[in-house]
């Protein structure tokens, strides 16, 4: 009867004995990472809506201010701004296709909003996009 | 520039012919068609949808529309001349495999069970389609072959790269079929037991697992994905056959090849548990067993707790499954020996790797894939722990000194490696070696003091990226991440160097999907029907957020500008017809059988 405790001990320290507390969390995919996320939707957003872009939004975590932001360029010399909230860490719940659904781990739903040159382009959620994108006939 | 001359033609194509072992005029006829965009089945003709529109719920896949390239501008910094394809030629066409995962999914050494602590911290431990990937790279090996000619300008494809995690749990088994498949011949994908599938697929207590044969019990059922009786049998008793590559391939390293899953060490337990008759089903023992591997030492007491454990097991969540020897772990530079066992055509024997690396223990390598392009095939693994890598300061050191006398030799650079500039950040050192680490800024800060280098070509995190690292005056270079051959949208790439002949190049970026059916018929059991249903189960693979994996548009079909590394007109017409002739004439002979 002492055997599942000890052993659930046991695999709790697998980790942090082998890899380093930090470095636990780096065992995890990347896929979820919300950089990645916003990178794709902005892109493929961006291609959707036709703007002839000349440099591709290259985006980053402000942490300091929990939120994500990227910054491009079109060929007309507009700049291409997405803003995103920082996801919270807990699992969050998306709507699509007019369904609330709980979101794994890997998905983050992120808020974003893309402007170009000052005016709105595009405001929806970064994963929406992504579903949207894959979507066949 | 003017190319061949008549007489340089005919010479080329008898001594061509002699050496291939080819019919003289029929090769003729081959080399001498005109180059023009070749009719080949890529992503630009058609693409994989998801049909059911509802988000978390089992989804088929249906054909879409092609997609075409996009231009990207990002180093270019202003619009490419209008008419560049009308006098562009091709410098190299060459194929992109990464992440290839080949999967012994029966193994005893199997993180599986990890899943059931946590599936998105453990993500990648277990799949649905972990039976069936033999199945898809034989299908991709497919794809990359019906590919072999340029759809952009013609041109032959002059080798491909191989950007790591070619096993995916350090298995020399795994290994073996992988560069098996890409050799060319044909395997049965089964390990242990001969006819029966034995594992966690099957078995009452892992309910985190999918099992084919009655999901109703386990988180997959719940999902909606469908009874597929008889799936298990069916991979792994037939036989696959691969036509295997048709141009010269070279491998890397990936954290795959180095750590167990990827991320943890091997040690001694988790060697004799890979070649035992004990199999895990739930992460207690598992753990339990690493912990007591962790203590290993090489006292008779510790091999005698050892076989015991081996013969017996801890009880509960412990299976007997068939034995295999097959199944032992890499260790030292096994994986650089496989390498060698290979078919010398279309070779190269060691995929980039040379004796030197055997004698010297060196994991890295450059090589000249053709006249006027060199490859530094990296090793970015970090061999203590964690998924990320780095540079080791040594492998660094070398590496500009090759890139300074590539750039002298007037040789454009690329590099291969598996990690990318996202993954780079791994701190993790051994307290036996004082071997600094570089990390990604360090890393790309050298790439981009080199004009020559002008792509880096790399994988890891299974998703389709194109990113620009620009030097700020109008150059820089391009980093092609592609996807994987294990998850959703198991696709590959396509990549061809081209001279705009106005001071330019493109790098044109083709996806390749495997040659599979994109919609599986149920009951399907052939080969490509087991790809096929491959595809669609990691389309449903929840965890892995599949329609993320495929990039953005920007991410696939691209054309990538850039200034062009050095005057590249010192290339004449002829070297590079020439070197394309000696192309075609391999992809004859393979197309002939002549390799087998």
């Amino acid at each position: 009867m002492k055997r599942v405790p000890a052993l659930i001990t046991a695999a709790a320290a697998v980790g942090m004995a082998l890899t380093g507390c930090s470095q636990l969390a780096s065992l995890q995919q990347v896929s979820g990472v919300p950089v990645t996320t916003l990178t794709i939707a902005s892109n493929t957003v961006l291609v959707e809506k036709k703007i002839p872009v000349k440099v591709a939004p290259v985006c980053e975590e402000n942490e300091a201010a929990s939120t994500l932001e990227c910054k491009g360029s079109t060929l007309d010399g507009k700049e291409i701004l997405v803003h995103a909230a920082t996801p919270p860490k807990e699992k969050g719940t998306l709507t699509i296709d007019g369904q609330q659904t709980d979101l794994t781990s890997s998905v983050v739903p992120l808020d974003m909003t893309i402007t170009i040159g000052g005016q709105e382009i595009f405001k929806g959620t970064a994963q929406s996009v992504i579903e949207a994108a894959q979507k066949g006939s | 520039m003017s190319g061949l001359s008549r007489r340089a033609f005919m010479a080329s194509t008898v001594s061509l012919a002699a050496a291939f072992g080819l019919q003289r005029e029929a090769l003729g006829k081959v080399l001498a068609a005109p180059a023009k965009p070749a009719d080949v089945p890529t992503t630009l003709q058609q693409t994989i949808k998801f049909t059911a529109p509802k988000y978390k719920a089992y989804r088929t896949l249906v054909a879409g529309p092609g997609e075409p390239y996009q231009p990207r501008l990002d180093l270019l910094g202003k619009e490419p001349a209008s008419d560049r394809a009308q006098n562009r030629r091709s410098l190299m066409y060459l194929g992109h495999l990464t992440d290839i995962h080949m999967i012994d999914a029966q193994s005893p050494a199997r993180l599986e069970p990890m899943s059931d602590m946590s599936q998105s911290l453990w993500a990648g431990v277990i799949r649905p389609q972990d039976t069936l990937t033999v199945n898809v790279l034989s299908s991709m090996v497919a794809a990359m072959n019906a590919a072999s000619l340029s759809p952009v300008t013609g041109a032959p494809m002059a080798a491909a790269v191989n950007t790591g995690d070619s096993a995916d749990e350090t298995s020399n088994l795994e290994l073996r079929w992988y560069i098996d498949v890409l050799d060319g011949g044909s395997l049965t994908p089964n390990s242990g037991l001969e006819g029966e599938y034995q594992g966690v697929q099957v078995w009452d207590d892992t309910p985190y697992a999918y099992h084919p044969e009655d999901p109703s019990k386990d988180i997959f059922g719940e999902y909606g994905f469908p009874t597929v009786k008889g799936m298990l049998k069916a991979a792994v008793t037939q036989t696959v056959v691969s036509e295997g590559l048709n141009t010269p391939w070279y491998a890397v390293y990936g954290n795959h090849d180095t750590l167990m899953n990827g991320v943890i060490q091997i040690d001694a337990g988790f060697r004799s548990l890979a070649v035992g008759e004990r199999k895990n089903a739930n992460w207690q023992t598992l753990a339990n067993q690493y912990l007591r591997g962790m203590a290993t030492d090489s006292s008779a007491f510790t091999r005698l707790v050892n076989k015991v454990w081996t013969q017996n097991g801890s009880g509960t969540g412990v299976h007997k499954v068939t034995s295999d020897t097959r199944r032992n772990l890499m260790q030292g530079i096994d994986f650089i020996k496989a390498h060698m066992q290979t078919k010398a055509n279309p070779g190269p024997v060691g995929h980039g790797f040379t004796q030197e690396n055997v004698d010297s223990g060196k994991t890295y390598y450059s090589a000249d894939l053709t006249s006027n392009f060199r490859v530094f095939g990296l090793d970015t693994c970090n061999s203590v722990s964690g998924p990320d890598g780095a540079v080791p300061q040594d492998q660094f050191e070398w590496l500009e000194q090759g890139l300074q006398q590539a750039a002298s030799d007037k040789k454009i650079a690329i590099v291969i490696s598996h990690h990318n500039s996202t993954t780079l950040e791994n701190g993790a050192t051994s307290l036996t070696t004082n071997q600094p680490l570089i990390h990604a800024e360090q890393f790309i800060n050298m790439l981009l003091q080199y004009p020559n280098m002008v792509a880096w070509i790399n994988g890891h995190t299974h998703i389709n990226t194109i990113t620009a690292h620009s030097n700020g005056k109008g150059s820089g270079f391009w980093e092609i991440t592609s996807a994987s051959c294990v998850d959703y949208p198991q696709q590959q790439g396509l990549i061809e160097f081209i001279d705009n002949r106005d001071g330019t190049m493109s790098i044109f970026t083709t996806t390749l999907d495997h040659t599979s059916p994109a919609v599986w018929k149920t009951g399907d059991f052939s080969q490509e029907g087991l790809a096929s249903l491959s595809r669609e189960f990691s389309a449903n693979d929840w965890i892995a957020n599949p329609p993320m994996r495929i990039g953005s548009p920007l991410d696939r079909n691209c054309e990538l500008l850039l200034t062009a590394p050095f005057d590249l007109s010192g290339i004449t017409d002829a070297q590079l017809e020439k070197e394309q002739a000696v192309a075609k004439a391999r992809q004859t002979a393979h197309g002939e059988g002549k390799f087998q």
